[in-house]
């Protein structure tokens, strides 16, 4: 048997192998759609109702006002009779935000101690002024703001599209990294036998990089699948783009997970490294929120982390950012270099037999 | 005697695991202190959004107040830092390449068309139009570009004021709402709770169903109930000895937010720290329960992994998530975590979505006794002694 026809018969094997692990199956495909849902929803806004603001109006023109305000779209109002059955409304936790409109005065009241709210407070604060000056004053309109949503990628960006390539770019990444720490890990006895087989060290390791990497790359196309039939997101997938990334990406994080076997004795040990690893890299690879917001040294250690480098090729591959072709294949390139040298040597490590 | 000693046991073995002990106690502390550094960030003013500015024309007479303006916001003065390009292709360069967050264009003209606006007055001449580039999927850039309009949006209202004749001006006052006892909205303190509840859902819905699963898959438990020690007694000695390993965790979480981050008021009263065992107690419940359906590791492990993250985010430990889509509000509003961190909130003055107290200790209290009912119909077989 050729070392090719060997090549596909560890792929299959190890396809099997890994269709009849339920709970490898779930971690791959349902455990990043989770994260999608969730992180889609609470972090980005999609799908929020409009904010729901109590408000008492003690002025001759009340109706013309709260048309006004509804008009910009960004607010349900809610009204109430008087200043203080609003307040009691926000005591009793029924809106978070409230505004007075008596005369000239806005009140502008909220229930402090929500993160959340407070963006929508400096908002309403500088918009409901402006709103209410433009309606009763003839204005002077010396300057006029247009503001363009300007398409950085191929298509407009969204939140959304953002967090969806991070997902993907993590579950990439932890697919890789985690499957060569189970199959180094806790088959290594299994390993040991299969020395005494005719199949070479690196065919082995090549059937097996092929299965996760097909592996990978399904879950990534399920995801890129649900998230644009069910959450309506618009990307522009180039394929082959996102193809070299995926194995690239994928080997160089098979590396990382052969680096943490061999410093660790145990694959437990490894595992538990690793996902430590993967939980930091997902806080500082900008995936969650954005790296700016870190305070500057925390920004510097961000970049040496390989994830925000992964995320930021996913979010250019699904056409939603920028990268410079330059950076895109000098990325490959050192992902595929370091991947395939550390795999190389792991095969050789692994593989030999015992003195 | 035996419970102690056994808990004393099962304590140390989990400690001396080293993915445990990152887990349940180094995790929680790099997790605050990661959240402390981003909104400590935000609180001292430093946004350090990046501003690029193109003039395209050489302002003068009116335009001088965009100058002056842009100036106002940035550097120490704002939350901008400010870089001016040459020409719009360029700024417009640096936009896509993420050099910059925002990019404001002054078009040739504006200056003049400022000026014919000022003085055609109201109704007259066309505005000058001032642009704003921003990248919608970069949360800066959004951010950003709305504060730079409504900045600009200012310039025709102080305009008008200008012009003379009447205006009708209005003042907005902020009124934030605030029970008596409340302190200063702190950061520090509204995610101390959140990574607190952290530390104790990792132990439970972990420790419990796969502690107990593989101490009865090796054969352990077998062992065990061979000699005078009685499956009761076995229970609680694991109970106890994953109580140590949480306090050893809210031990550690109290140091740091105490020593480092200056929490110190409210934590150490009584009401505070029995709500901290009322928080055990449940979630140490709910982790019992999914021990009761635990059969196979690899199921197990994913079942707890999905609990985890939903008490986690969807009970809204670390940012308030009531005003998800209905569907996903409806599983907010089920979880235990939602209540018991609004009710260790609420003893700082933090009421974020206004939960009477009755279902605060309520929906959790009706979470541990079904738990506690599902376990003790299936004691025997989590025991491994049926």
């Amino acid at each position: 048997m050729n070392e090719l026809k060997k090549l596909i018969v560890v792929f299959k094997a190890y396809l099997k192998d890994s269709a009849r692990d339920k709970t490898a199956l779930f971690l791959t495909f349902l455990f990043p759609l989770v994260f999608l849902l969730i992180f889609a929803n609470v972090f980005t806004g999609g799908g929020y109702e409009a904010t729901k603001i109590g408000i008492f109006l003690d002025t001759p023109d009340a109706e013309i006002v709260k048309r006004t305000l509804e008009s910009t779209g960004a607010w349900e109002l809610i009204p109430y009779e008087s200043g203080s059955e609003l307040r009691a409304a926000l005591i009793d936790g029924k809106h978070e935000i409230g505004v007075i409109i008596e005369g000239n005065e806005i009140k502008l009241i909220y229930r402090e101690g929500n993160p959340a709210i407070m963006g929508e407070v400096q908002n309403i604060f500088m918009m409901v002024k402006t709103v209410l000056e433009r309606l009763y004053n003839e204005m002077v309109e010396i300057v006029k703001v247009k503001k363009e949503n300007y398409k950085a990628g191929r298509v407009v960006s969204t939140g959304r599209n953002f967090i969806l390539a991070g997902v993907i770019a993590i579950s990439i990444l932890s697919n890789g990294m985690f499957s060569v720490i189970s199959v180094f890990g806790a088959h290594k006895q299994f390993i040991k036998r299969l020395i005494a087989s005719p199949v070479k060290p690196v065919t082995m390791m090549a059937g097996m990089t092929l299965t996760r990497f097909v592996i990978s790359l399904i879950a990534a196309i399920f995801m890129l699948y649900l998230s644009h039939s069910m959450l309506a997101m618009v990307f522009d997938l180039s394929f082959a783009k996102f193809l070299v990334l995926a194995i690239t990406s994928t080997l160089a994080m098979m590396a990382l997970g052969v680096l943490f076997v061999s410093v660790f004795k145990t694959s437990k040990a490894a595992s538990n490294a690793a996902s430590i690893f993967m939980v930091i890299a997902t806080f500082f690879a900008g995936v969650y929120f954005p790296i700016t917001f870190l305070p500057k040294s925390l920004q510097t250690f961000a970049s040496f982390i390989p994830v925000k480098y992964v995320a930021q090729g996913v979010r250019y591959t699904l056409g939603v950012e920028y990268m410079s072709e330059h950076a895109f294949w000098m990325m490959n390139v050192v992902f595929a270099l370091s991947g395939i040298f550390l795999l190389v040597w792991a095969s050789n490590v692994f593989f030999r037999p015992e003195r | 005697m035996k419970i102690i000693r056994l808990g004393q046991g099962f304590f140390l073995s989990t400690f001396r695991e080293f993915g445990s002990s990152f887990w349940i106690l180094i995790f929680p502390l790099i997790l605050y202190v990661i959240m402390c550094s981003i909104f400590g960030h935000f609180d001292e003013g430093n946004m350090g959004i990046r501003l690029g500015v193109v003039y395209e024309d050489k302002l003068g007479g009116p335009g001088k107040i965009i100058e002056m303006v842009l100036s106002k916001i940035s550097g120490k003065n704002g939350p901008f830092e400010k870089t001016e390009y040459a020409t719009r292709e360029e700024g417009l360069e640096a936009l896509k390449k993420d050099a910059i967050d925002v990019l404001f264009v002054v078009p040739k003209k504006t200056s003049i068309h400022m000026l014919r606006a000022m003085l055609g007055g109201k109704g007259g001449l066309p505005p000058a139009s001032l642009l704003i580039f921003y990248v919608e999927g970069r949360t800066v850039s959004r951010i950003g570009a709305n504060i730079i309009e409504n900045i600009m949006d200012s310039i025709n209202l102080e305009a008008t004021r200008r012009h003379g004749g009447s205006y009708r001006s209005f003042n907005v006052a902020m009124e934030p709402i605030r029970k008596k006892e409340a302190m200063d909205f702190d950061f520090r303190y509204y995610f101390f709770p959140g990574v607190m509840l952290t530390a104790i859902i990792s132990t439970s819905v972990f420790s419990f169903p796969i502690g107990f699963l593989e101490m009865r898959k090796n054969g352990l438990t077998r062992r065990l109930f061979a000699t005078p020690i009685t499956p009761l007694q076995f229970f609680w000695g694991y109970v106890f000895g994953m109580f140590m390993m949480v306090g050893l965790s809210i031990i550690g979480l109290y140091a740091l937010a105490y020593f480092v981050y200056g929490v110190k008021q409210h934590i150490w009263e009584f009401k505070f720290i029995a709500m901290i065992l009322y928080s055990i107690f449940t979630l140490f419940s709910l982790g019992l329960m999914l021990s009761a359906f635990a059969r196979k590791l690899g199921t197990t492990v994913a079942i707890s992994n999905i609990t985890n993250y939903i008490l986690m985010f969807l009970g809204g430990l670390y940012f308030p998530v009531f005003q998800v889509p209905f569907a996903l509000r409806i599983i907010v509003y089920s979880l235990p975590s939602t209540y018991l961190v609004e009710g260790f909130r609420r003893f700082f003055g933090y009421d974020i979505v206004g939960l009477s107290w009755v279902s605060i200790f309520g929906v959790p209290a009706i979470w541990a006794i079904v738990s506690l009912v599902i376990f003790s119909l299936r004691f025997k077989k989590v025991m491994g002694y049926e």
